[in-house]
């Protein structure tokens, strides 16, 4: 990469924000000083971003190992729900178990459902040549609906108004590590993961052969790996850490599953693993600056007038700085 | 269930997608993917407000619309052409930029969330006939014009067409430009032609359903076009489908709502090869 071209975008992108921020009425310095105490400056306040980094890690990692294999998953919104809804389904079903064997059983039928749920878009790719796009925007559409339904009809709770499932019970919420900052074991749990899928990509023949598809398929072929077997492998793989970022949203923060948990973890989660070059240790990074900058604009909007809307923007810019900057050399499978 | 309520429903269901698709249509057939086509419907729908709303004119508000969608499918353009970025990362962006600059510029132009107040608008029937007639037009032009056989030639081997003298980056730039001009009629469409008003979710997923109609149509205009007017049927019946007793049992409105993603998945296994994109579709 070219850093001095890299620093001149990052800096125009920082002045056109700047510019957008004081057009709108809001002091851009004040804006800044107040979402940065609000997201960085305090234990509370770390503590918030943390807890918005979580989804947005475990899913970001589940874009990238569909990238790395040259698929685009954009399906991984939808895997997280029904990842999501799966976990709390396991919690309120199952019974008469030990807490860690319970809360295990959670946790992996959220990620089984995500497999489920990215499935179908690597087998039709692989066997009947469907774009991965449009079979994982269409599940995206079906998981809307479905879990919608379940949580307004077979598992809603009557006391409710609206589509919501009964709260988990305790045996299966993810601890909070305590400390001011009330780190979350779904946390350590991604941020290990993360480091494992960065091993496991650089040290195993596995590993090896998902990022050789992604980087030149002929030549893969030519190698001898197995080309349809490692794109199903990449779409499940994807499917599981979208699913389980769903559970993990269950089980660790939110202890129930209802109709609109995700604001979108999933699509912020393309931005997060596109600026961090679907490499797994740097999307952790990313994944904190993302939750750092939601919750800052955030704080930002209540201290000053700035609308809440300029979160969008910026994110829009950097996913253009990065697309313009960072993915020339990338290519896909055809 | 089938009156001419019905057949009015499903063509003002159908329109946009007609647009959008035939957007992407121009586009993939030149070779460039372009999913993007959510955020271009959603950015043509806004400044079609924009237009109508301070000059008082609607068919100004159609033209800033056209203006502005290719001017952003512009960004489409440098990334993918000029940067050699991959096409859906591009995509991605243009998305993004999309719904955080209309999200933005909403509060920004109107001083309210979500939504713009009603701007003076026009009938359905300004735009139906056009969105009709555009895939028969499209087609001929595919197929008996000389610009039209140089978008399919860059489209299946760009190198080869380079080598006869075509210069596919020029030619692909006309393409996305053309794109991003159909998505801008197909958003002014949704604010003046059926909603009246824009508001964030006036687009609700259309650009994506058309990027499915795309591909169940084959990448031929009349076939995405077929798909589109399905679409676009399905989803006028959809609120008279709701109460209907199937085997015993009365399907809830979420069934009816995934039935046509449902579908096109089925549509997707079933076309199967049979289904084939340009050649060179994705290289960047």
């Amino acid at each position: 990469m070219n850093w001095l071209r890299f620093s001149a975008l990052v800096a125009a992108a920082a002045a056109f924000l700047g510019i957008i921020v004081w057009s709108s009425g809001v002091d851009p310095v004040a804006a800044l000083r107040s979402g940065f105490t609000g997201a960085l400056g305090t234990p509370y306040g770390v503590s918030d971003t943390l807890q918005r980094m979580t989804p947005l890690l475990l899913s970001g990692l589940g874009v990238a190992v569909g990238l790395r294999a040259g698929l685009f998953n954009i399906g991984v919104e939808g895997q997280l729900l029904v990842g999501a809804l799966a976990a709390a389904a396991a919690a309120i079903l199952l019974k008469g178990m030990p807490g860690w064997l319970h809360i295990t059983l959670c946790l992996a039928a959220g990620g089984a459902a995500g497999v489920l749920w990215a499935l179908p878009a690597g087998l039709i790719k692989v066997w009947r040549g469907g774009h991965e796009v449009i079979t994982t925007i269409m599940m995206n559409y079906i998981a809307l609906n479905f879990t919608k339904y379940i949580a307004a009809n077979p598992f809603k709770d009557p006391s409710a108004q609206i589509a919501t499932t009964v709260q988990i019970p305790n045996s299966t919420r993810l601890p909070d590590l305590g400390g001011s900052l009330h780190i979350n074991a779904g946390l350590i749990l991604a941020v290990l993961l993360a480091a494992g899928l960065a091993w496991w990509m650089k040290r195993t023949v596995v590993g090896y052969e998902l990022k050789a598809v992604g980087a030149n398929v002929d030549a893969a072929v030519a190698a001898g790996v197995n080309v349809p077997r490692t794109i199903v492998l990449a779409m499940a793989l994807s499917g599981a850490f979208a699913g389980l970022a769903g559970a993990v949203q269950v089980c660790g923060y939110e202890y129930r599953f209802y109709d609109g948990i995700s604001p979108g973890y999933g699509f912020d989660a393309l931005a997060v693993a596109l600026i961090a070059l679907a490499s797994p240790l740097p999307i952790i990074a990313t994944a904190f600056i993302f939750g750092a900058l939601a919750q800052g604009v955030q704080s930002a909007q209540v201290a000053t007038d700035l609308p809440k809307e300029i979160a969008m923007v910026a994110q829009g810019i950097i996913i253009l700085v990065a697309a313009a900057v960072g993915w020339q050399r990338f290519r896909r499978p055809s | 269930m089938f009156d001419t309520g019905a057949v009015e429903a499903s063509l003002r269901g159908a329109t946009p997608l007609i647009f959008a698709a035939m957007g992407g249509l121009v586009c993939e057939r030149s070779g460039v993917i372009n999913i993007g086509l959510e955020g271009l419907l959603l950015w043509g729908a806004f400044f079609s407000a924009v237009g109508s709303y301070f000059t008082g004119n609607p068919y100004l508000g159609i033209a800033t619309a056209a203006v502005a969608t290719i001017l952003l499918s512009g960004l489409h353009v440098l990334i993918t052409q000029r940067l050699k970025v991959d096409h859906v990362v591009s995509g991605v962006a243009v998305n993004a930029i999309a719904f955080g600059g209309t999200a933005f510029l909403v509060v920004r132009l109107f001083g309210q969330h979500g939504s713009t107040p009603e701007v003076p608008s026009l009938s359905q029937w300004t735009f139906i006939p056009v969105a009709l007639a555009l895939p028969v037009l499209i087609s001929l032009w595919l197929r008996h014009t000389r610009s039209g056989l140089h978008v399919q030639a860059v489209g299946n081997d760009p190198e080869k067409s380079a080598a006869m003298g075509l210069n596919p980056i020029r030619i692909r730039t006309f393409a996305i430009l053309a794109s991003g001009l159909f998505c801008g009629l197909g958003g002014a469409f949704l604010t003046l032609g059926d909603v009246r008003q824009f508001s964030e979710a006036v687009t609700s997923g259309r650009g994506f359903i058309a990027l499915a109609a795309l591909v169940l149509g084959r990448w031929n205009p009349i076939g995405a076009f077929a798909a589109a007017l399905g679409f676009g049927l399905f989803d006028a019946l959809q609120i008279r489908l709701q109460g209907i007793n199937i085997l015993g049992t009365m399907p809830p409105s979420e069934f009816w709502a995934s039935l046509p993603y449902v579908l096109t998945i089925v549509a997707l296994i079933t076309l199967g090869k049979r289904a084939k994109p340009p050649a060179a579709l994705g290289k960047v």
